[in-house]
């Protein structure tokens, strides 16, 4: 298929474009560089650097699409608090532009990388689709509004689309700039023995999912493509952060150094994923467990060193 | 208390400024006029003319509000399906600049004025705050989704909030122009001996709900606004739409020309609202039956129609 992939650049996009690549289809990258840690996509991919919200370009890169795997997001949580109008603009505002260019087009199916963000402080573990959402920071506000245009767009223009909600999300290719991810920070942290910061005295209880089963997801959404459909992409298993940072010192083989950092606002204690529903929907399922994913990370994270 | 109302020289905004005139609270009006009138601002209002997205005007009105009464918004459903990015644009990005302007100048109350197309399509069963919402139209996507940006300016930034998800509105004021809801436009055509358009042959079931309850709600609201909370505003219990025809005959006395307009795509057959959350955290329950509410209504039109005339 002919795909195009916003964000392309990025974390997930640039594992996403390559799994493309691999099985054969055709890609197109848009991507602004604004956050992807890199200026480069796979190089059996046509890289095109932009803005989703250039309607006139993304118009032209639609030709002959037959799905948009729409990742170009602005993603720091944090910095959504300092100022929210640019994520609701980036994130909310830019995809109706990619929409209105698709419905254009007659591009009529679209997987879109929402977040477990969504849902807020859960009201129940292990969170079901359904379960109320109260986002408690604009970037969870701002992809769950983009939820509702898709759903929109469904119902009144025919688009469809699945919507997956990634837990956390980590393996090889992460060059997120800063970084904010506690996996990545804490290898390469390791690896230049520098200590690792633990909050909250290591209690949350985190769902941590391997990249690689993430764009798998992409893949398989893109072939099932049809009507509004929402997801949870999880391993649908927590661990205690203080359990995954042990797990790391076995995969290193040595003792690492700990920072004990007390605690942080707004950030939920647990966030674990109900995945029946993608089980059931999709035939999806994990496949590469904790100890695996982290191995290969920090291989990635070693050689880059 | 000192209220803003933006959307209150609107349907619903112009008989929630006059309610909180009423009760002596100090009201000032920000409308555009895109689809307000003038002439339905209460007097004992200040009225300013502008936009909501106009930060720097926000900036000279907000300081010493306590309350916002957001209602401005692009409502008309079947323009939002030839115009979709307008609605966001209007509903969803000028609510993120209000907000802005909110938490700049210290206002840390807001009454948002919502819609139950936030639910999407459903059944019989009366709606509740928590069940599936699946808007079926970018209406009620821009309309649904700035409840998320409330959700977290609450958890953020410490703006309180009540979102009101209205059923069917109708009642005295309402001068939207190419009016597209039915009661207004039924009442009008009745009035002027014209046949009344029916869809579906009136076999959908709706809950209508006086505007006086509604500017009532929104009063409530403002006065427990200490956190996130979302209700349905409704009457709870549906009526079929023939059976509003049926009423509207009694009330003016005589039998009505129905224009079968055949079915309608995208429009659910129910659309019921479960009141019971409102009912039990703010004490609010219609107060006007259909009956009551449907003369008010005809007695403004005869009035209105006698003035044009």
């Amino acid at each position: 298929m002919k795909a195009l992939v916003t964000g392309g650049a990025g974390f997930i996009g640039f594992n996403l474009t390559k799994l493309l690549c691999d099985e054969g289809h055709e890609v197109t990258v848009l991507d602004n560089f604004s956050s992807s840690g890199r200026k480069t996509a796979d190089s059996r991919a046509k890289l095109v650097q932009g803005s989703v919200g250039d309607y006139d370009l993304v118009f032209d890169l639609l030709k002959d699409k037959e799905v948009v795997f729409h990742l170009a997001a602005t993603g720091i949580i944090k910095f959504s608090l300092e100022n929210p109008l640019l994520y609701f603009e980036n994130n909310v505002m830019n995809g109706i532009t990619l929409l209105e260019a698709m419905r254009k087009r007659g591009v009529n199916k679209m997987v879109y990388s929402s977040s477990s963000g969504v849902y807020g402080e859960p009201q129940r573990t292990p969170i079901q689709e359904n379960d109320v959402k109260e986002p408690i920071n604009p970037y969870g506000a701002a992809k769950l509004a983009f939820e509702d245009v898709l759903s929109a767009y469904y119902y009144a223009f025919g688009i469809s689309s699945v919507c997956f909600r990634y837990y956390n999300v980590y393996g090889p290719g992460d060059r997120q700039h800063p970084v904010t991810r506690a996996v990545p920070k804490w290898i390469q942290a390791a690896l230049r023995d520098e200590p690792l910061v633990l909050y909250w005295g290591g209690r949350q209880k985190k769902d941590y999912i391997f990249v690689e089963d993430v764009v798998r997801a992409n893949l398989i959404g893109a072939s099932k493509c049809q009507g509004f459909k929402v997801y949870n992409v999880g391993s649908g298993e927590g661990i205690l952060m203080s359990d995954l940072s042990d797990k790391l010192e076995e995969v290193f083989g040595k003792k690492l150094n700990i920072e004990q950092k007390g605690n942080r606002e707004g950030d939920p204690d647990v966030l674990i994923a109900d995945i029946s529903r993608i089980k059931e929907d999709l035939g999806w399922r994990p496949l590469v467990d904790l100890e695996t994913g982290l191995t290969k990370t920090i291989e990635y994270y070693r050689n880059r060193l | 208390m000192k209220a803003l109302v933006t959307g209150g020289a609107g349907f619903i905004g112009s008989n929630l400024s006059q309610l909180l005139c009423d009760e002596g609270h100090q009201v000032v009006v920000l409308d555009d006029l895109s689809s307000g009138h003038r002439q339905l601002v209460d007097q004992r209002a200040e009225l300013v003319e502008g936009a909501i997205e106009d930060s720097k005007l926000l900036s000279e009105i907000l300081p010493g509000i306590e309350v916002v009464f957001h209602l401005a918004a692009t409502s008309t459903i079947t323009y939002s399906l030839t115009n979709p990015r307008k609605y966001f644009e209007n509903n969803f990005i000028n609510g993120v600049i209000l907000l802005e302007a909110m938490k700049k100048a210290d206002v840390g109350k807001i009454v948002y004025s919502s819609s139950a197309s936030s639910y999407g399509n459903s059944d019989e069963r009366p709606l509740k705050e928590n069940d599936l919402t699946e808007p079926i139209n970018p209406y009620g996507a821009s309309k649904y989704s700035f409840e998320h940006v409330l959700s977290s300016y609450h958890r953020c930034f410490g703006i309180n909030s009540v979102s009101l998800r209205y059923f069917n509105v109708y009642g005295p004021n309402d001068e939207q122009k190419n009016n597209t809801r039915a009661v207004p436009k039924w009442v009008r055509a009745a009035l002027q001996n014209k046949p009344l358009t029916l869809y579906w042959k009136g076999e959908q079931k709706r809950d209508y709900i006086f505007v006086r309850d509604i500017v009532l709600a929104n009063l409530m609201a403002a006065l427990n606004c200490n956190g996130f909370d979302v209700y349905n505003v409704g009457n709870g219990r549906g009526v079929w739409m023939k059976d509003i025809v049926k009423k509207l005959e009694e009330i003016v006395g005589r039998e009505l020309t129905i224009e079968d307009a055949g079915e309608r795509p995208g429009d659910p057959k129910f659309a019921m609202a479960d009141i019971s959350k409102i009912k039990e955290k703010l004490g609010w329950h219609p107060t006007i039956d259909l009956e009551t509410g449907l003369k008010i209504t005809v007695d403004y039109f005869k009035t209105r129609i006698t003035e044009n005339l």
